[in-house]
């Protein structure tokens, strides 16, 4: 290998690297499905809309717990208290996230 | 009272457009203004990891506008808004930001401001009452 080739590779190459992506595509979507069918499940059995609609709610989806607040904020930090390192699914209650 | 102010522009797509400075980052992303979009910021992963987001197991289901859905990671950063610091829920696109790629600024981000948009003018104008 020729010394330019080695600075091609040293200097250059660097920015040429790939990006690598640390998000788990089939983890998220095994989340969403879980935290949907217990939402579903609030709604059909605890009127959860009739009740909460325009809240945030965030579901620890392998305990079906949950917590609901006024603002998106207010619900994440009162699941990290409640439910820290767990697995969760964010949503409005009643309403869905458009994007 | 007094009156904040902060402004965009609109875009060589005819989008109305404003930079967004997330502190890890050296320096603000151009951010479309998006009022079809009901969360706070979106960003893409690769900026994610530049301002090293903390990461947690957290998915939103969000519905796209050709009414597909889509799982979205969800995290929070703050930003500069204002002239000061503001914690935002951040939506993360997987992946690599392409070289003409936006973030969005939903409507919650915006939900105490007054949103000006003159697209003859070409001016983008945000602003607030404190």
């Amino acid at each position: 290998m020729s010394l330019s080739m080695v600075y091609w590779f040293q200097h250059k190459g660097g920015f040429m690297a790939e990006f690598k992506s640390k998000i788990d595509r089939q983890a998220l979507r095994e989340i969403a499905d879980k935290g949907q069918a217990i939402y579903d499940r609030l709604v059909k059995e605890k009127g959860l809309e009739e009740k909460y609609f325009g809240l945030y709610i965030v579901i620890n989806v392998d305990t079906g717990e949950y917590v609901l607040g006024k603002t998106i904020l207010e619900a994440s930090d009162l699941a990290k208290e409640k439910f820290p390192q767990s697995r969760r699914f964010h949503a409005q209650v009643g309403v869905p996230t458009y994007a | 009272m007094l009156s904040q102010l902060m402004e965009g522009w609109i875009d060589e797509h005819g989008h109305p457009v404003m930079p967004v400075q997330l502190i890890g980052l050296e320096d603000p992303i151009v951010a479309l203004i998006d009022t079809g979009f009901n969360r706070e910021l979106i960003v893409y992963e690769e900026h994610s990891q530049q301002a090293q987001l903390v990461i947690e197991s957290e998915s939103v289901s969000v519905l796209l506008a050709d009414g597909s859905q889509e799982e979205f990671l969800r995290t929070e950063g703050v930003i500069e808004w204002f002239g000061e610091p503001r914690r935002v829920d951040i939506l993360v696109i997987p992946g690599q930001a392409p070289r003409k790629g936006r973030w969005q600024i939903g409507t919650q981000l915006l939900r105490d401001c007054r949103l000006e948009i003159d697209f003859r003018e070409r001016s983008v104008k945000l602003s607030r009452h404190v």
